[in-house]
């Protein structure tokens, strides 16, 4: 089965698991903005003031547009509002790109670092006839076989196909310590760019140049790949929907203020139209999307595409590997249980002699149990556990002890003329019952008859805080379902002890994808994770799959996501990353709407107080004039997006909770503090602006 | 204060008579629009016309039967205005110029009933009962077919995309709810006064001794669908404040009960469609609170009567009948605005400056609350759809609607149906006031006469037909302008409910969990109510601010 | 003749609706358009 490294426990907050999986490379992860990442973002926020690249936020290019018409009305006829609602206007558009910049800087930091990877080597390939060539690393195309040897660096993708090494991958993971990598099974996988420790292996490779993990990685990470994923799209209508309502109210309002003696210029119903279009949302939108992936890669997860990050908000079920995610993954002795007529220390003996040269886990935890050694007898030879006897043991003068499955252990003692107490099978039974792995602990003393001694229970024992999450998954909505080869009886005792909703026993991999399959003709969202081959259809199949680093090259590209630290409990936090993403969307649409009813009480009156004096009650911030007015409103609408731009970088909080609680909280954030902030921000804007002389 | 506590009893009162009425009503509708089964009649109809009303229908085909079915009732309607005079029972009327028999057919069908000429002054009996009072049935039935395809496309499952069949809809909400509720309707109404006969002009001697002429014909029956239909359209140009339409109090709160009860029941019947009573419970409770809303404010500000005259006066009693007063003036002005009826039992012209503004305000937020027969309910949805898909990325997941992901196809529909009124109203506005022949129909000048122009477009567009009185718009300026934005305020949105329900019948419905916004509880409602009116503010305060809000700061 | 013209609008308007209705029909069904559901549309590899 497969083995995992130790998890690190369940981090409290954002920040403390952007530390823990922190990227050797990638600068502290943080939603502040420094200088230097503005600095840096800056040119690539003024190049995209291309109308040709702003298209794809037509809120942006409206504001754009609209900013070129002042600057036109502006020449023609100055002032200082003109000149001050034009420079704003075009600030707007910029600060809209910085935010973009600041996001996709973040990336080219990482890419910067992998692409040091990709520098040329010489690789020695093999010829058909066994012989060696020095050939460049670049012109390995897929099928090639290549030797390297301790001390080299892997010259590309591919599979082991002879020998075992370590290899040191923290190139590629950040992981110092080198992980180990053998021909056959599922660890056979090797990435380009990572050195060889020890050893040597044949490796055929996998990819042609260009298309290596790497170049993927390097891609992902500076988002040249970045497509729009369907919620962005559709929260993209929706925003142009309300910038077009706009377009059409501030165009009208030409003609209709004009019929009732309230003349406008079309530089006031410019800025009315700027104020009023979501540009917060508009300008930010790119920026949540790249963040998100951006967040993924900090927690060492490859995101195949932004659709499969998005999927992961929607997840319904979540199946989960027993082993390493569940549980510890190796069973550990709890308890040791003398059969009558046997001493306990009598069995902690023998367990313990018969574990001392067992360097497995299982036996490592019985010394840890009886917390004391012995001494192995003298001239003591070790047996071995194998799959044929399913006993290990020691085999000393006057002295055999073994210890094992319970069937295997009976017919040992049976063997060597001793009878088995049915007790045994009592206890055995017991211990199978409560989801454990009884080991029968037997003896023969001095050629007499072999005799059982006692019990060690082994037991899978269920992670820390665990269930805790598991508890979060279920009051989001999150069904969990325990995936394991154990058999029924075992699985249900771990799924009740773990907490999780659901379990399927003695899972083959097709059963594995038969359930995915049911799941989502039901119309359910599936996550899993995988590693062997043999995961790839399930992998495939699964919405979002995340595929393991350790795991095969055929898990990877089955699965739309790889973690770099191969730790299955991931899944949950790529679950919370996917609904992050679709809270600050809507979050920070709520907020942009919600601010234009303050924008409406500062605008209306100002341009509408000279025809019609009653309006001034309208006034309730009580601005100083009507350009000041317009003016502060204009700097606001800027402002807040350069303001939210670290939100929008670090993602809304979410903490796990039933979707009506979260509404209520978010509403109550975002929804009535989008209404609130401006008036206090347009009214304290409005006594500086109301300074500036000539206005 | 014994206004104030009639004014509570009477909302009351309705209240009750609503809360009976409506569940019943919404199973009956629920049942129609699910049944299999026809009647004999509905089987003689089929026969008749050659359908086969068992044939399930795409939405393209029952879009394209909706279009269809109206442009002949259009073309239909502009024939017989056009040649009345030759036509018997026409009471010696003249035919209708052609901008008005056009303005007229495109009205009626589009179940606005905008009438820019009076009623009893220019179209004869034969046009009021074939033409005008068909009508009256059959726009109302489409605006319910069209909702109950979309209740249907969204209570099925993927694949099928098919949302029922138009012509067994359209039959059936005629045969079994419009008619039969009619009939009973005219006959209370003749029992309290209402006029029904097909006699020639009465005249009499008033009494200071003058000569009036009195106008009969057949008044009852054509009143009570035009309530129950939400139409609005009355034979006599002053409408519901006529006393041979509406002549007692008690009428008036049965007028008012029968404009509403339909587009309530419609938001039950959908609970039952969609096989979640609790989802039209929420649609309901969105519904009334506007209405209940607008009815406190309105009814408010004609007590109140804020404004110099009013306070003069002792009453803001211009334009209201004295029978009915202030309050059921205002109850009657909300209601109708709210439904998209159109019908009036005073002058709205007449309004205090902030009642004015809620009436027009009822009308922008897209005829919701409760809204025209069907159309209401189907414009709670949309509004509906947008509340989940802002809110519902704020729980982080995809937006869903009963178990429907909103994804970029949808809301594009969406989308368009949200643009259309508002563009047709404020493009309808700049237009009616930047020719010369827009404001030439306006009797006020300033603010109120911009309010005049203002309530018209956004009457039309609506497709609610009530006026605001002032405004000559038996132009062919007035007219052609109407007509268009009558026209288009009714089949574009019919065309993006349609297309989206055939959308929502071909994707798969999604099990609810505790991660899904739930879409029935009350934070939903307020939520609902919210993007309600603040989309609708945003889009029309600065043309109410000239208006309206002028002169009720004034 | 103007009854010409108002019949002309009426065939055209219409016309324009039963038009956008087959725009509408159309985008709809097209499957290359993207779709929200990822599993629709989203292909991976699966080699082994």
């Amino acid at each position: 089965m497969t083995q995992f490294n130790v998890l690190s426990p369940a981090p409290d907050t954002d920040e403390a698991q952007e530390h823990h999986h922190e990227r050797h490379t990638v600068p502290a992860a943080s939603g502040v903005l420094s200088l230097a990442q503005v600095t840096e973002a800056l040119p690539g926020a003024f190049r995209k003031l291309d109308p040709r690249l702003l298209i794809a936020t037509p809120v942006m290019l409206v504001v754009e547009a609209g900013a070129v018409v002042t600057t036109v009305l502006s020449i023609l006829d100055p002032s200082v509002m003109g000149w001050l609602v034009t420079v704003w206007l075009w600030l707007t558009v910029v600060f809209g790109n910085l935010a973009e910049s600041v996001a996709e800087g973040r990336g080219k930091a990482q890419a910067a670092s992998l692409r040091a990877l990709q520098t040329e080597t010489s690789a020695r390939r093999l010829r058909p006839d066994g012989s060696e060539e020095a050939v460049a690393s670049t012109s390995l195309r897929a099928g090639d076989t290549v030797v390297v040897t301790a001390g080299e660096r892997i010259p590309g993708d591919g599979d082991i196909i002879e020998g075992v090494a370590s290899v040191d991958e923290s190139a590629v993971t950040g992981e110092s310590a080198p992980v180990i990598r053998e021909s056959g099974g599922d660890r056979s996988a090797v990435t380009g760019g990572t050195t060889v420790l020890s050893d040597r292996i044949v490796v055929r490779i996998t990819s042609d140049p260009g298309h290596s993990f790497v170049d993927r990685m390097i891609a992902l990470v500076e988002g040249s790949e970045r497509q729009r994923t369907p919620n962005e799209m559709a929260l993209n209508v929706l925003l142009s929907t309300l910038t077009v309502i706009f377009v059409v109210v501030c165009g009208t309002l030409y003609f209709l203020a004009d019929h009732s003696g309230a003349h406008q210029s079309w530089l006031v119903l410019i800025a009315l139209l700027v104020c009023l279009i979501p540009t917060t949302i508009g300008a930010l939108l790119s920026a949540i999307g790249i963040a998100g992936m951006d967040r993924l890669v900090r927690r060492n997860v490859l995101a195949m595409s932004g659709r499969a990050v998005e999927a992961a908000g929607d997840v319904d079920v979540l199946l989960l590997d027993k082993t390493g995610t569940i549980t510890y993954g190796n069973r550990q002795a709890t308890e040791i249980l003398p059969v009558t007529g046997v001493t306990l220390t009598a069995v902690e003996n023998a367990a313990v002699q018969a574990s001392l040269a067992d360097l497995t886990p299982e036996g490592r935890s019985i010394l840890h149990l009886v917390g004391r050694s012995a001494a192995g007898p003298a001239g003591a030879t070790m047996v071995e556990f194998s799959a044929t006897t399913r006993m290990s043991g020691l085999d000393a003068p006057g002295l055999m002890i073994r210890k094992g499955a319970a069937s295997a252990v009976a017919a040992w003692v049976k063997e060597n003329g001793g009878t088995v107490p049915p007790e045994t099978y009592v206890i055995a039974g017991d211990i199978s019952a409560d989801g454990g792995t009884p080991l029968v602990v037997a003896e023969q003393r001095d050629r007499e008859r072999a005799r059982v001694l006692g019990v060690v229970h082994l037991k899978d024992v269920v992670k820390d805080g665990i269930r805790e999450r598991f508890d979060e998954m279920r009051a989001m909505g999150i069904r969990t379902v325990m995936i394991t080869g154990d058999n029924a009886v075992t699985a249900a005792a771990i799924a009740k002890e773990a907490g999780v909703d659901d379990f399927l026993a003695e899972a083959t991999p097709e059963d594995k994808l038969a359930l995915i399959r049911k799941e989502q003709r039901g119309g359910r969202m599936v996550a899993m994770c995988g590693d062997g081959t043999n995961d790839a259809p399930a992998l495939a199949q699964a919405d979002v799959g995340v595929a393991m680093n350790t795991g095969t090259t055929a898990a990877k590209e089955a699965g739309n996501m790889v973690d770099l630290d191969s730790d299955p409990t991931k899944l949950i936090d790529v679950v919370e990353i996917g609904k992050q993403l679709l809270i600050t969307r809507g979050a920070l649409t709520t907020f942009s709407v919600a601010n234009d009813i303050a924008k409406y009480f500062a605008i209306l009156p100002a341009m509408f107080v000279v025809a019609f004096p009653q309006l001034e009650v309208l006034n309730i911030m009580r601005l100083s004039t009507p350009e000041s007015a317009i003016v502060s409103a204009v700097v606001f609408n800027a402002l807040i997006i350069i303001a939210l731009i670290p939100l929008a970088l670090r993602g809304v909080r979410y903490r796990p909770s039933s979707a009506i609680e979260l509404l209520r909280r978010n509403i109550l954030l975002y929804g009535v503090g989008g209404l609130i902030a401006p008036f206090v921000g347009i009214k304290v804007l409005d006594l500086v602006v109301s300074l500036i002389p000539g206005l | 204060m014994t206004t104030v506590v009639a004014a509570v009893l009477q909302v009351v009162v309705l209240i009750a008579a609503l809360a009976l009425a409506v569940p019943f009503l919404g199973r009956y509708l629920a049942h129609i629009y699910t049944s299999e089964k026809h009647l004999r009649a509905e089987k003689v109809v089929y026969r008749v016309l050659r359908v086969d009303p068992d044939a399930d229908q795409r939405w393209r085909s029952y879009a394209l039967a909706v279009l269809g079915f109206s442009l002949v009732g259009v073309l239909f309607l502009y024939l017989l205005a056009r040649v009345q005079q030759w036509l018997p029972l026409s009471l010696g009327f003249d035919p209708f110029p052609s901008d008005g028999a056009w303005n007229t057919a495109v009205s009626f069908v589009t179940n606005t009933n905008w009438q820019w000429y009076s009623g009893e002054a220019a179209a004869g009996n034969l046009l009021q009962m074939a033409g005008l009072t068909v009508q009256n049935f059959v726009s109302a039935a489409v605006g319910m077919s069209v909702a109950a395809a979309f209740a249907r496309g969204l209570a099925r499952g993927r694949g099928n995309g098919r949302v029922g069949n138009f012509c067994a809809d359209l039959v059936r909400t005629t045969l079994r709810v419009l008619l039969p509720i009619s009939f009973v309707g005219a006959l209370v109404l003749v029992g309290f006064g209402a006029i029904q006969n097909l006699r020639a002009d009465l005249a009499m001697t008033t009494l200071d001794g003058g000569q009036q002429i009195l106008t009969s014909g057949a008044i009852a029956s054509q009143e009570v669908i035009k309530e129950l239909g939400t139409n609005g359209g009355g034979p006599y140009n002053v409408n519901s404040a006529h006393p041979f339409e509406n002549p007692t109090p008690f009428t008036n709160i049965l007028e008012i009960f029968l404009l509403l009860v339909i587009p309530f029941a419609m938001a039950w019947a959908f609970g039952l469609i969609v096989k979640d009573r609790r989802q039209g419970g929420a649609v309901l409770a969105t519904m009334a609170t506007l209405w209940l809303g607008a009815v406190g404010l309105l009814t408010w500000a004609e007590i109140a009567g804020p404004g110099t005259a009013p306070q003069l006066a002792g009453g803001a009693m211009e334009g209201k009948e004295t029978r009915f007063g202030e309050a059921a003036s205002a109850l009657f002005a909300s209601s109708t605005t709210g439904t998209s009826t159109g019908a009036v039992n005073a002058m709205h012209d007449s309004l205090t400056a902030p009642g004015g503004g809620i009436a027009m305000f009822n009308m922008m937020l897209g005829e919701v609350a409760p809204g025209g027969v069907g159309s209401g309910l189907y414009g709670m949805l949309m509004l509906a759809i947008v509340t989940v898909f802002l809110c519902g990325l704020m729980v982080g997941r995809t937006p869903e609607y009963l178990g429907k992901k909103i994804g970029r196809r949808e809301i594009v529909l969406v989308a368009l149906y949200i643009l259309a009124t508002p563009i047709l109203v404020l493009v309808g506005a700049a237009v009616a006031v930047s020719f010369p022949a827009g404001p030439a129909g306006m009797l006020n000048s300033g603010a109120h006469g911009f309010s005049e122009a203002l309530y018209a477009v956004t009457s039309a567009a609506n497709n609610n037909g009530s006026a605001f009185g002032g405004l000559t718009a038996g132009t062919p300026f007035w007219n052609t302008l109407l007509g268009v934005l009558m026209l288009f305020g009714r089949f574009l949105p019919i065309v993006f409910v349609l297309g989206l329900a055939g959308r929502f019948a071909t994707t798969q419905h999604l099990p609810a969990g505790a991660g899904t916004l739930p879409t029935h509880r009350p934070l939903f409602v307020a939520l609902l109510t919210g993007v309600a009116l603040v989309v609708v503010g945003l889009t029309y305060v600065p043309a109410l601010a000239l208006g309206p809000i002028v002169e009720s700061l004034s | 003749m103007l009854d010409l013209v108002y019949i002309l609008i009426t065939l055209v308007s219409f016309a324009g609706l039963a038009a956008l209705v087959g725009v509408i029909d159309r985008r709809l069904d097209d499957p290359s358009d993207t779709d929200v559901a990822p599993t629709e549309t989203e292909t991976r590899t699966v080699s082994r």
